[in-house]
């Protein structure tokens, strides 16, 4: 099995784990679900050091992206317990 | 569409169908589990569109072919000034700039010393003697060495990061790699091979592809010349043997 193929099998296990497992405890919040995928997107990238350079250096970019995105999620998180408290 | 990689016809499947069941899930069926599943499905799609963007122009198969081309131009080369000495893989800093390999003209007793650059020619002389003369020759392991984005050091685990980076990121040709270091000789391990290569005759001079790409970057790491001892193939895995030069 090529080393893309391994990537991307590996993304789509993790990504349905973990919504069947957040599922299964009941979980309604999707910005919980997408924090999961944020964090798994970024550990699975950094655990396939090798790719060739030109597709690191893409999914780099979308990694900044979804962090941005898991910043926002965190900056509206605080915001909303701010204003609670 | 034929043209599309399985990449491209994948994660345009996948980002489509999570960009419209998305919505579907959340606002009609309000299922916030199934929205995020959808969700993941365009994570997925724009993942394989991006590697399908980086997918080498050149197809396998045609890859294979120049290899072959190029190997046998330089087999007949070989072959007609009757040289059957192993090469000698060379760093960089030994070769004029680009890792090489030289091919002793003449079998001497003992490994040759090489201890000056040799300049950018296809015959030269690396030695004090008359007989010290030799084919310096681009090997597929010195096409491979460049790619590293840094020169690899001479520590087995820096070794090994730069083979696997070479083998199984760049070209995509094994799963994994082991290098271990003792008393001048490497064992390079390469495991879940997928290159399927010919028995040509000029291996036995330069060795297989995947052992020139070895002694490649290994001589490039340790900055010494290197040759290959021998390679085993059981299975997937490939083993080789090279033995460090002074």
């Amino acid at each position: 099995m090529t080393l893309y193929n391994r990537y991307l099998l590996m993304l789509a296990g993790l990504f349905s784990l973990s919504t069947t497992v957040l599922a299964a405890y009941g979980q309604d919040r999707l910005d919980a679900y997408l924090t999961v995928f944020v964090i798994e997107y970024l550990v699975a990238t950094l655990l396939f050091a090798y790719l060739d350079p030109k597709a690191r250096r893409l999914l780099d970019a979308v990694g900044y992206v979804l962090f941005g995105g898991f910043l926002v999620i965190i900056i509206l998180k605080v915001v909303e317990i701010i204003k609670g408290a | 569409m034929q043209n599309l990689s399985a990449y491209t016809r994948i994660g345009a499947a996948l980002l489509l169908a999570g960009v419209i069941a998305a919505p579907v899930f959340y606002f009609v069926a309000g299922s916030v589990a199934l929205t995020a599943l959808a969700l993941s499905s365009v994570l997925l799609g724009a993942v394989a569109l991006l590697l399908a963007r980086s997918l080498p122009r050149i197809p396998p198969q045609a890859a294979r072919l120049l290899l072959e081309a190029g190997l046998d131009n330089l087999a007949a080369l070989i072959e007609e000034l009757g040289v059957d000495a192993r090469a000698i893989y060379l760093p960089s800093t030994l070769s004029g700039g680009k890792p090489r390999a030289l091919i002793p003209l003449h079998a001497n007793p003992g490994p040759p010393e090489i201890t000056r650059a040799l300049p950018r020619r296809m015959i030269v002389d690396f030695g004090p003697n008359p007989e010290d003369v030799g084919v310096l020759v681009t090997t597929p392991g010195s096409a491979v060495v460049p790619l590293l984005e840094t020169p690899p050091g001479p520590m087995s685990s820096e070794l090994e990061a730069a083979l696997a980076r070479v083998l199984a990121g760049a070209l995509d040709v094994a799963s994994a790699v082991q290098v271990a270091q003792d008393a001048g000789t490497v064992t390079v391990e390469v495991m879940g091979l997928r290159l399927e290569t010919d028995d040509l005759w000029i291996y036995q001079v330069l060795g297989s592809p995947v052992a020139s790409v070895a002694a490649a970057v290994v001589a490039e790491g340790l900055r010494r010349p290197v040759t290959i001892a021998s390679e085993e193939h059981a299975g997937d895995r490939l083993t080789v043997h090279l033995e460090v030069m002074r």
